[in-house]
């Protein structure tokens, strides 16, 4: 794991000096030399990465570095060139398009695929967690952006995941939907805390969010900072915009570039 | 952590956005109130519509009459409505011994209909899954199908009654056979068109494979399954028409061949009529089904 040195004597209190050392036995992802590419585009090289059983962590990233592939990855859904990829079983995702099945209620659509006891009560309480106890016998297509990520979410967190992954799962919404959205997933991970890995093109929401911040370019994953910060955060604080600006740079991006 | 300067101007944004909220809720319910009653507008319309969507038939009707009481044509060749009716009548009320009745020729037709459909239609069924669910199964079946397809179902008539005689089976295999081509392109392109990124979701959330079927496979194939329900009637109907006037000795083909024999129009365009209303009656049903079981779009449908 490499920790860009240059972070660390900048953050100060606010962005913690280093990473904590990994604990083994904590771990719920562990990626070791992930190569993984189609025909001749290979998109990660030799990809490191691990996830420690609570923490939440952000993983940025340029449009088209490869966030989508590693989590496909992670899922199991595209196999490896080389390297190794372990998960743990009990992990969950949110997709970017939510992905409800349209022709099942909201209710069904949180309660399949739920194993053991008490499915209909788990998906129930799943469902009043997000606020949308109201709208279980609903079908999906008459849910607004917001409230069928909603749907998802609790979907997901139905399964009492230790991993829950986060596929850009705000990416669609407007800027206010998105704020509300943030204080829910926070509320959701302080209760149940899985380990959470949410992959993200914005830098804000990935500041606001994550313990960690990893960055994804160059087909590698490298870290970025980590953060103790209370939350909720003020995103104005010195340290919060000095880290912005940090990061934005280092994914290549100059205020010019911005504009053009 | 420190909450200095920059956080009381953060409670300045937040106090802006509140004293913005009021506002917001006003819209917002004005939005509502407007939308239900467009709603009831839109069910008048469709209401009106459907009067005036009456209104081309009756004009025909009306000038059809017309044509044979203004003796502008010979009720020979066309007999008038109201004559139509009363042979209808005439058919259902007495037993001739050129036609028999209509409801023992409508009875007979129903049951070559019925067997027909229900084999070819379960048929089809079964091998659309066959194809639709395995690679193996596609190489194997798709290309016979794909071959049927291209028959011609007519051109069939000679051989079926060289194979099968002139009894109920080249009837009932011609009729399966023009109702399951329908059903089984339908069904296996169903299948096959399901949204991939579901499939990926069944995995996600490690679905069995009967889950994968019941929950995503199926109901993402029945749209498509009931279009070819829809043509598999059709299709059907019209080869039932066609059977049923080779070598029969009942049901509603045999009144039309009699009818023609005899010269008599009467007979045949009231079995034609009952053929129209059959295949009415069962667009009906199936349109039924689909407002029942496609009722999870009708989010969409309203929207537009």
């Amino acid at each position: 794991m490499s920790v860009d040195s240059q972070t660390d004597r900048q953050t100060g209190d606010v962005v913690a000096a280093t990473a904590q050392p990994l604990d083994d036995s904590r771990r719920v992802a562990h990626v070791r030399d992930l190569h993984l590419g189609f025909g001749e585009r290979e998109i990660l090289k030799g990809l490191n990465l691990d996830i420690q059983a609570g923490e939440f962590v952000t993983l940025i990233g340029r449009s088209g570095a490869g966030k989508t592939t590693l989590l496909r990855a992670l899922m199991g859904f595209d196999a490896p060139t080389s390297g190794e990829v372990e998960i743990t079983d009990e992990q969950a995702i949110a997709f970017q398009d939510a992905r409800l099945v349209p022709w099942r209620s909201v209710r069904k659509n949180v309660a399949l695929g739920l194993r053991g006891n008490d499915i209909q009560e788990r998906a129930a309480s799943a469902l009043a967690e997000v606020g949308l106890a109201e709208r279980a016998d609903n079908w999906p297509l008459t849910l607004s952006g917001g409230e069928a990520q909603r749907v998802s979410l609790a979907r997901a967190l139905a399964r009492e995941p230790k991993i829950l992954i986060l596929d850009e799962p705000f990416g669609a919404l407007d800027a206010l939907t998105r704020i509300a959205m943030h204080e829910l997933v926070l509320r959701l991970w302080k209760r149940h805390k899985p380990a959470v890995l949410m992959v993200t093109h914005d830098i804000d929401e990935a500041i606001a969010l994550a313990d960690r911040i990893l960055i994804l370019a160059d087909g590698q994953v490298s870290e970025a900072a980590t953060l103790t910060t209370e939350r909720p955060r003020d995103r104005y604080q010195p340290e919060l915009v000095k880290l912005r600006e940090r990061l934005l740079t280092r994914l290549g991006f100059s205020a010019v570039e911005a504009l053009s | 952590m420190s909450t200095t300067s920059s956080s009381s101007t953060v409670v300045d944004v937040s106090d802006a956005s509140t004293a913005d909220a009021p506002g917001f809720v006003v819209a917002g319910s004005a939005t509502a109130t407007t939308a239900a009653p467009a709603r009831t507008r839109r069910r008048l319309r469709l209401g009106g519509s459907a009067w005036r969507r009456a209104i081309s038939p009756l004009v025909l009707l009306i000038i059809w009459q017309a044509v044979g009481e203004l003796k502008l044509m010979s009720t020979q060749k066309l007999p008038e409505p109201t004559q139509v009716i009363h042979t209808a009548y005439t058919l259902v009320v007495t037993h001739s011994a050129a036609y028999g009745t209509l409801q023992g020729a409508l009875t007979a037709s129903l049951e070559r209909w019925g067997i027909g459909f229900v084999t070819g239609g379960v048929a089809a069924l079964l091998l659309a899954l066959i194809a639709g669910l395995s690679r193996r199964g596609e190489d194997t079946v798709d290309p016979l199908m794909q071959m049927l397809r291209t028959l011609p179902l007519f051109g069939l008539i000679p051989v079926f009654e060289v194979w099968f005689g002139i009894d109920l089976l080249p009837k009932v295999l011609l009729i399966a056979l023009g109702t399951a081509i329908p059903i089984y392109l339908n069904t296996f392109s169903g299948i096959r068109s399901v949204d991939g990124r579901l499939g990926e979701l069944a995995r996600a959330l490690k679905l069995s494979y009967r889950e994968k079927l019941w929950h995503i496979i199926l109901p993402g194939a029945l749209p498509s399954i009931l279009v070819g329900l829809r043509q598999g009637l059709a299709t059907g109907l019209l080869a039932l028409v066609v059977a049923e006037q080779i070598n029969a000795n009942s049901g509603l083909g045999f009144i039309i061949n009699q009818g023609a024999q005899f010269l008599n129009n009467n007979v045949i365009i009231v079995a034609l009529l009952v053929y129209t209303l059959l295949g009415l009656i069962t667009d009906w049903v199936v349109r039924i089904i689909e407002r029942r079981s496609l009722a999870w779009r009708r989010g969409i449908e309203m929207a537009k």
